[in-house]
């Protein structure tokens, strides 16, 4: 950008000038961002409008700008049930174990299968540990049931083959959740692995080569390179999945929980299922979700104020 | 690298090791499904086949792959996948792209940020999605399952942290050079963010590919459907309580319906190009030199 | 809006129609109302009727509408129409009962979806939320009770009065009304119902006579038979292959339902876990809470404790029970008359020696055993207050029972679908229909008269095109076509399911479950609770995971947590 000398003789007109330009040069960086605007001011925030249904007595025929409002009556109704407190803990307790393990276990299987040097058995190993993804929870519950039965499952028969005796897992209080964090983590770490293997193979490899030549060994350069390339990713990802603080996998529950562990297994999406399904209250279900959308939020948020004070990382 | 210590062979061994035993635990249920699938209906429904088929054949293959319903399902998928795919890739470029810019370098950068980023977390819920999309008259078209979720902001917040570790200076310098945006995006962001990219296109294939509610809610006729939504209905466990009131023709179509090997078999078909798909894409993933190459 | 109904009002003619267009037009205010809210497409359909009605309201002298009206509904594609749709891809649209509609009646169906059977609560869930929804409805009870407490719903007491054929109304009696009082709602009739006939409910015990035969034990008369044919299936080997490898009694997790529950052993120890019943002073009482229910649980967990159920069954989906089913491991379970068809079918295709009979309930004590019913119909077709033309909803009703029911003067086999002939002729089948509604006691009448065929060698029985279908079957299956062996299990004429119903028909032994109508007020708010805690109770009780004196700390918390409540609403509501 060149300076004209006649703009530099008015001062404050130089500076509209050059705001002018700037912005210019920024239009098509704008017009980028038009279209997702519009979409999302379309799909996601005109539909947000729905969330009054949380405040009201919600009747279809009337619609939500016509239908009773009751203030916090659906709240009041959520949490004035026996059941409530249990299963926001159970959620929360689930919900953190596997944001925990879905978090560590990917990162840690990138990193050794970082490590394989023979191409092939590396993209292999990599295809086969996602495959449990594309099944869906109804399929897997199946297969489950049998392989953890305590009567003729293959655990069961490796228990034996130890000399331990057999549990029923799942009918076993204590462990269930255990056995939720456990089958989830099993289902869903591979393909968490990739997003991390593509961030590992985008370090710079001259870092590498550098640690090489100051003699550093494997776990050296896995903690002074590799770990610290894929850390905002990491932290970023950390962040995001604060989100799912109350979400502990309804598909999965659903298929795998029985009235013997409603105890420590039941959860707030299943619970509300339960009220749904008797008898579609869609102001509680609505209560319900703006409720996990706030909690969300103040994690999220919170989350991202840390990773960026403390250790410099921006999430968006 | 060539000198390794007996220590770093024995990890190595372990680690190998390990690797293939989580591969292999991973894989146990598709090797069920697929041996269920080759299995007679008889030796399936009596819950006899774990990891070998039982009375191979081979009639539901044949038969889905003869089924009307299950083919026209394949083509919806796979022109939704093609369209979904583009759009959010674009959308998700067109966004990080700009995101990717200090607050200087953009005007209005964080409300931006802002504005998309709370739609991660807040939404109307099904009846007010349900109504937009009937509103618009997108019901019963293949765009009613793209346009929502047409910006996928959590892929974008992935991708504008991969643009944000770009080195900056490439950009400046060809922008001194008299490059605009469109062509330092297109010609020097894109290439270099192939693996984010591949990732990406993955994670959007797979999302499309897989996701059923909205094709069950938003088509008004089963020809319609994509795959996953088709599955859903064979897949799902009937409401027998229903069966107590059903006529005589209904339960006799009944003891025809409750063939697992012919399930087994459809499902194992849904996941198969999706499955075939990923290696693919692998190899993006498995260049890493790619980063090193730009400073050389 | 307005100017609509003015119009619709230029254009009446019969005296008739009056209290038709005071309806619609009513519709046509409340529509105003939420204009807003009202989707494109169902604007768009609305003005398709309107635009049709306003041209003309009236019906000819035999009843059709001329020119043609158009009806908007929607469809759950049952099993055998989705299966017709893979042969003829517009069956939906044009099929013997739209043309016929058309032809005979001047109505044209119009469905603005159509989603497979399974998925059609959700689906229709949605559509009743974002208010969606078309001239006829078909609604399952809770659905129904929405539609009327949003005011979706059209009284149609004097329409159904008015245009109900005779036919329809012979139906109802043979119902003897109970399908219509469930769907009357405060005195009046909110909706059409699907008629089924609420004796198909009652439930039977079906056993392996193989194995009874093998351990050379009788069918039960009593629950102490059938906990020692439990034992003996468990402990004796009755399959003979010399392994520990079966249990007496299938259960599924879910406690009861019409495939291995226990509704049937409760009913034997007088014990109604899910009905309500006469206290005796014409007070209705819950059965889920009474003693008899106590004792009944102590004997579940008895043989739970014995190893008579599955260890495992708390986690045993009726698919998974099935399973074991068809493995040969279990002998014995609770169910309904369809078992044959699913899944018994299964287990005799993998062992044609399986020899599954059906028995009916025991009694724990002198006292006769008596299977409960509920209502007989579980859909109901509700009519949208916006629909121009409401009396149509009737006729097309009325259409049904005239073709469908073999006992129908204007009976044609055609429109039910000849057995046999669906792969050629896709577009005749009974489920194409938009609405329908059967003879309450077929399935009883059917069996009856196989029977008469067999047992008395009476042929006349096969003019009926029902019972002629079953007699074939059941021949064929004699013949040595084992696939058809579900028939013969399901209407034959020895130790069937309807073999079961008919005793108890014949010895008056059904129970009527004294609520049947839609949850109460306090059975929707605190439904999911009760149910839950019951859930829990019962399995924990069963496995011994806690003492069967919970019960009664159960039945406290019960009344407390709202069973009280619930109790008030049905005694005032029945």
């Amino acid at each position: 950008m060149a300076i004209r000398p006649s703009a530099a003789r008015t001062g404050g007109s130089t500076k509209r000038a050059r705001a002018a330009a700037k912005l210019k040069q920024q239009l098509p960086m704008h017009l980028m961002l038009l279209p997702c605007i519009v979409l999302v001011a379309i799909f996601s925030y005109y539909p947000m409008a729905g969330i009054l249904i949380a405040f009201q007595n919600y009747n279809p025929t009337k619609g939500f700008f016509h239908s009773k409002f009751v203030g916090l009556e659906n709240f009041d109704y959520v949490y004035a049930m026996p059941e409530t407190m249990q299963v926001l803990w159970n959620t929360i307790f689930i919900a953190l174990l596997k944001i925990v393990f879905g978090l560590v276990v990917p990162v840690v299987f990138a990193i050794l299968l970082d490590m394989v040097r023979r191409s092939f058995v590396k993209r292999s190993i990599q295809t086969l540990i996602y495959i449990p993804h594309f099944l869906s929870w109804v399929i897997l519950s199946g297969i489950l049931i049998d392989i953890l039965s305590p009567t003729d499952g293959i655990i069961s028969f490796m228990l034996k083959g130890l000399g331990i005796e057999p549990v029923f897992f799942l009918a076993n209080e204590k462990l269930f959740p255990y056995i939720l964090v456990v089958t989830d983590v099993w289902k869903e770490f591979g393909y968490g692995t990739i997003i991390y293997l593509a961030a590992i193979t985008s370090i710079n490899t001259i870092l590498y080569e550098a640690a090489i030549m100051d003699g550093a060994s494997r776990f050296r350069q896995v903690l002074h390179v590799t770990i610290p390339g894929i850390m905002p990713i990491v932290v970023l990802m950390a962040t995001l999945s604060l989100g799912n603080v109350l979400n502990a996998g309804f598909e999965q529950v659903f298929n795998l929980y029985s009235p013997v562990v409603y105890k420590t297994g039941d959860i707030l999406d299943t619970f509300v299922y339960r009220i749904g399904l008797l008898n579609s209250q869609y102001g509680v279900a609505t209560a319900v979700g703006l409720f996990k959308s706030v909690v969300s939020f103040i994690f999220i948020v919170t989350g991202y104020k840390l990773a960026s004070k403390f250790a410099g990382y921006r999430i968006f | 690298m060539h000198h390794r210590s007996f220590g770093g062979k024995l990890f190595e061994g372990f680690n190998y090791v390990f690797l293939v035993a989580c591969a292999l635990l991973c894989i146990f249920p598709i090797i069920h499904v697929f041996a269920v699938s080759f299995s007679s209906s008889t030796a399936a429904a009596s819950g006899q086949v774990t990891l070998w088929p039982v009375g191979f054949n081979l009639s539901s293959y044949k038969y889905a792959l003869n089924n009307p319903q299950f083919l026209a399902s394949f083509l919806v998928t796979l022109k939704r996948v093609a369209l979904g795919v583009s759009v959010n890739m674009l959308l998700t470029i067109f966004a990080a792209y700009p995101l990717s810019k200090e607050r200087g370098d953009l005007f209005g950068r964080n409300v931006y940020s802002w504005y998309l980023f709370i739609t991660i977390i807040f939404s109307g819920g099904l009846i007010p999605w349900y109504m937009t999309v009937n509103q618009l008259g997108l019901m019963d078209s293949v765009w009613a399952l793209i346009l929502p979720g047409a910006l996928p902001v959590f892929n974008v917040l992935i991708l504008l942290n991969f643009f944000r570790q770009l080195p900056k200076e490439i950009g400046e310098s060809a922008f001194i050079d008299g490059a605009g945006h469109w062509s330092i995006l297109g010609r020097i962001y894109l290439p270099l963010s192939k693996p984010a990219l591949a990732t990406l296109v993955l994670f959007t294939c797979v999302g499309h590919w897989n996701s059923w509610f909205d094709g069950l809610i938003l088509m008004s006729s089963p020809h319609h459907y994509p795959l996953q939504s088709y599955l859903q209905t064979i897949i799902v466990n009937r409401d027998m309580s229903l069966f107590t009131t059903a006529s005589q023709e209904e339960l006799k179509a009944l003891s025809q319906v409750s063939d697992r090997t012919l399930k087994s078999a459809q499902i194992f078909i849904a996941a198969a190009p999706i499955l075939a798909v990923y290696p693919f894409l692998q190899k993006y993933f498995m260049k890493g030199i790619v980063m090193g190459s730009v400073k050389g | 809006m307005e100017k609509k109904a003015l119009s619709t009002k230029a254009s009446l003619i019969s005296v008739l129609a009056i209290a038709i267009l005071v309806l619609s037009a009513c519709g046509d205010n409340a529509a105003t109302n939420n204009a807003n809210d009202n989707s494109a497409k169902a604007s768009n359909t609305s003005n398709d009727n309107k635009g049709e009605a306003t041209v003309s309201n009236t019906e000819d002298a035999k009843g059709i509408y001329n020119p043609p009206i158009t009806v908007t509904s929607v469809m759950g594609l049952s099993d055998q129409v989705q299966k017709a749709v893979t042969i003829k891809p517009d069956v939906v649209d044009d099929n013997i009962w739209t043309r016929s509609y058309e032809k005979e009646l001047g109505i044209k169906v119009k469905y603005l979806w159509t989603v497979p059977g399974v998925q059609m609560e959700q689906k229709m869930n949605v559509a009743i939320s974002a208010n969606d929804l078309p001239d006829i409805i078909p609604a399952n009870p809770r659905q129904f009770k929405m539609l009327v407490d949003s005011g979706v719903a059209m009284d149609l007491t004097k329409l159904f009065d008015e245009n109900a054929s005779e036919f329809t109304k012979q139906m109802m009696d043979a119902d003897k009304q109970i399908g219509i009082d469930q769907a009357t709602v405060d005195g009046k009739l909110m909706g059409l119902p699907a008629v089924n006939g609420a004796i198909d409910g009652a439930s039977m015990i079906w056993i392996r006579a193989d194995w009874l035969k093998n351990l050379g034990l009788e069918p039960p008369k009593s629950i102490d038979d059938v906990m020692a044919i439990a034992e003996a299936f468990t402990k004796n080997d009755p399959d003979q292959n010399g392994a520990d490898d079966t249990y007496g009694l299938g259960l599924v997790k879910d406690l009861f339902g019409g495939f291995a529950g226990l509704d049937g052993f409760f009913e034997g120890n007088h014990a109604y876990a899910n009905g309500w019943i006469d206290d005796g002073s014409g007070n209705l009482v819950f059965g889920g809470i009474q003693p008899e229910v106590k004792s009944a649980l102590a004997k579940v967990a008895e043989m739970y404790k014995n190893g008579y159920i599955d260890k495992e069954f708390s986690v045993k989906d009726s698919a998974k029970v099935a399973e074991s089913v068809t493995a040969g491991k279990v002998g014995m379970q609770f169910g309904q008359h369809w078992n044959p068809f699913y899944p018994l079918q299964d287990s005799k295709n993998k062992d044609p020696k399986a020899d599954w009979q059906a028995f009916p309930i025991v009694s724990v004590d002198g006292e006769s055993a008596k299977p409960m019913i509920n209502g007989s119909a579980s859909t109901f077709y509700v009519v949208n207050k916006n629909m121009k033309n409401p009396e149509a909803a009737i006729k097309l009703y009325n259409y049904f029972y005239a073709k469908d029911p073999a006992l129908s003067p204007d009976f044609d086999p055609i429109y039910h679908g000849k057995n046999g002939e669906q792969e050629t002729k896709p577009d005749q089948n009974f489920s194409l229909a938009t609405m329908t509604s059967f003879y309450p006691q077929q399935n009883l009448f059917i069996h009856q008269n196989v029977n008469k065929y067999f047992n008395d060698k009476d042929q006349s029985v096969k003019e009926n095109y029902w019972v002629k279908d079953n007699v074939e079957q059941i021949e064929q299956y004699k013949a040595g076509d084992n696939k058809l062996w579900s028939a013969f299990a399901w209407s034959g004429p020895e130790n069937s399911a309807f073999n079961v119903i008919d005793f108890y028909e014949k010895g008056s032994l059904f129970l009527q479950n004294g609520y049947i109508k839609a949850d109460t007020e306090s059975a929707t708010q605190k439904g999911a609770t009760l149910s839950q805690m019951r859930a829990e109770t019962f399995t924990k009780i069963i496995m011994g995971k806690a003492p069967v004196d919970e019960f009664d700390a159960y039945v406290t918390k019960w009344k407390k947590l709202g069973g009280d409540d619930i109790t008030k609403e049905v005694n005032a509501a029945k």
